[in-house]
């Protein structure tokens, strides 16, 4: 009987997380078409610490960012450590935030956004997989292929470029921590922004 | 290309309608025509949300943002926190908000000390918001507002009485409420019974962290209700707001919980 209660709670306990990955565990490849045409696999970059930015050029709390210069810092400066990020667009065609590839291109240019590269998640198999949930939400995946980091990228909710200065800025803690060999000390925060829109 | 071209239509009336026209109005209110040195009374941020449009609750929950108000008064004067009405339950697409839709009015109490020597107060708020449709625009407005100083407060007795429809969907501590908890893993059950006859219950977590499991939804069986949330990043205590409906009335309670120890 014991048993048996044991088998249903964690039969309950998958449909209550079934959908997100916890942070320490390992993270799961995925293959995703970039804006370059190119195919991606999460596993190509096996032995490097990954950045996972789920996206939408449109979203306010992204243009945040953007707008300010600071996802740019962000990206050039964690290219330069070693650090591979992938830009990842959460709307499907249509949606606020789905552009085709051309258009893409030339906003990322315009933009000036570094990634490593620029990836579409029309369908959201890979957002779904990881619990992406709102754009922004950053994901940060070790070099041993462990999730070490899910959450917001700062700890101000808002959509005002000028408080990124104020707020704690978990993603460049994270990799700052990781980058000293130490353990991320804030594995898992809220994040905040607008819904993906699959 | 019929397609590429309703695809651009809808863009292009979404983005033009955000340009030319705020989609949520704001209005600041007062439910006195006149007040004193030593009152109190209650200041309101209205909005009036277009049609199929919504804003966020204080916990706006998986996405969105609660609107702000930053205040403005003079010495002597002080504007207190804003009361939240309760707000709706919105499921899209597995996304988890709290929400208002077409109209809300956020309360604010103020206070005027003994010591204010003005015949008239002059209160400014800059107020900051979320709209949503398919997307999510910002908008924002200064509003301001000034009221008398007499020797005695007059209540406006049409917008008081329509402060207090309001006022009673804020909610309140309430002992009449038992709650009891229980943590399995990362979920956590709540279970609550209400002194008097209940038909109908919505549950809402002011606190961020906790995830309402919306699937499973709220069990209501002989007078007990429970539901189950998901303690997604570790809190000690976590803030609840019950709405309690029955036939004859609507019953907003907040309860703060401990979380307990895993079982």
């Amino acid at each position: 009987m014991k048993t048996l209660k044991m088998i249903f709670a964690a039969i309950f306990m998958l449909t209550l997380t079934a959908s997100a990955i916890e942070t320490g565990e390992k993270a799961p490849d995925f293959e995703l078409k970039g804006a370059d045409g190119k195919m991606y696999k999460l596993s190509d970059f096996e032995g490097k610490t990954v950045v996972l930015e789920t996206t939408n050029l449109s979203c306010p709390f992204v243009r945040k960012f953007y707008d300010a210069g600071a996802m740019q810092k962000y990206q050039t400066k964690a290219k330069k450590d070693g650090v591979v990020w992938l830009s990842i667009c959460a709307s499907a065609k249509g949606k606020q935030g789905y552009m085709e590839a051309d258009e893409i291109n030339k906003k990322l240019k315009k933009l000036k956004a570094e990634p490593t590269a620029y990836l579409i998640d029309a369908d959201g198999k890979v957002g779904k997989k990881y619990g992406m949930k709102t754009t922004p939400h950053i994901f940060i995946i070790s070099d041993k292929g462990k999730l070490v980091y899910q959450g917001a990228i700062d700890s101000v909710r808002s959509t005002n470029s000028e408080d990124i200065p104020k707020a704690t800025n978990y993603l460049q803690q994270a990799l700052a921590e990781i980058a000293a060999g130490k353990k991320v000390s804030v594995p898992k925060t809220k994040s905040y922004g607008c819904s993906v829109k699959y | 290309m019929f397609k590429n071209l309703l695809i651009c239509s809808v863009f292009l009336t979404c983005s033009l309608f955000a340009e030319s026209k705020q989609l949520v109005k704001a209005e600041i209110l007062s439910n006195v025509t006149q007040t004193a040195t030593g009152a109190g009374f209650f200041l309101g941020i209205q909005f009036d949300i277009s049609d199929d449009c919504y804003t966020y609750w204080k916990n706006p929950g998986d996405a969105g943002l609660a609107p702000t108000f930053n205040w403005s008064a003079p010495d002597k004067i002080v504007v207190g926190e804003a009361m939240f009405p309760s707000p709706k339950l919105k499921v899209e697409e597995g996304i988890v908000n709290y929400v208002y839709e077409k109209k809300v009015l956020f309360l604010f109490p103020v206070k005027i000390s003994e010591e204010f020597a003005k015949n008239e107060v002059n209160l400014k708020v800059d107020v900051n918001w979320l709209v949503c449709k398919e997307a999510c625009i910002p908008e924002s407005e200064s509003l301001e507002l000034t009221i008398a100083i007499a020797e005695k407060q007059k209540l406006n007795s049409a917008s008081n009485a329509y402060f207090e429809t309001w006022r009673k969907k804020v909610p309140v501590q309430n002992s009449d409420l038992m709650v009891s908890t229980k943590l399995t893993g990362k979920k956590l059950s709540i279970t609550g019974r209400f002194k008097n006859k209940v038909d109908k219950v919505s549950i809402y977590p002011l606190t961020p962290e906790l995830l309402i499991d919306h699937k499973k939804g709220i069990q209501l069986r002989d007078g007990q209700f429970s539901q189950d949330f998901i303690v997604d990043i570790p809190v000690k205590k976590a803030d609840f707001v019950f709405h309690l409906q029955s036939e004859e009335k609507h019953v907003y309670i907040k309860k703060t919980v401990t979380i307990p120890k895993q079982q």
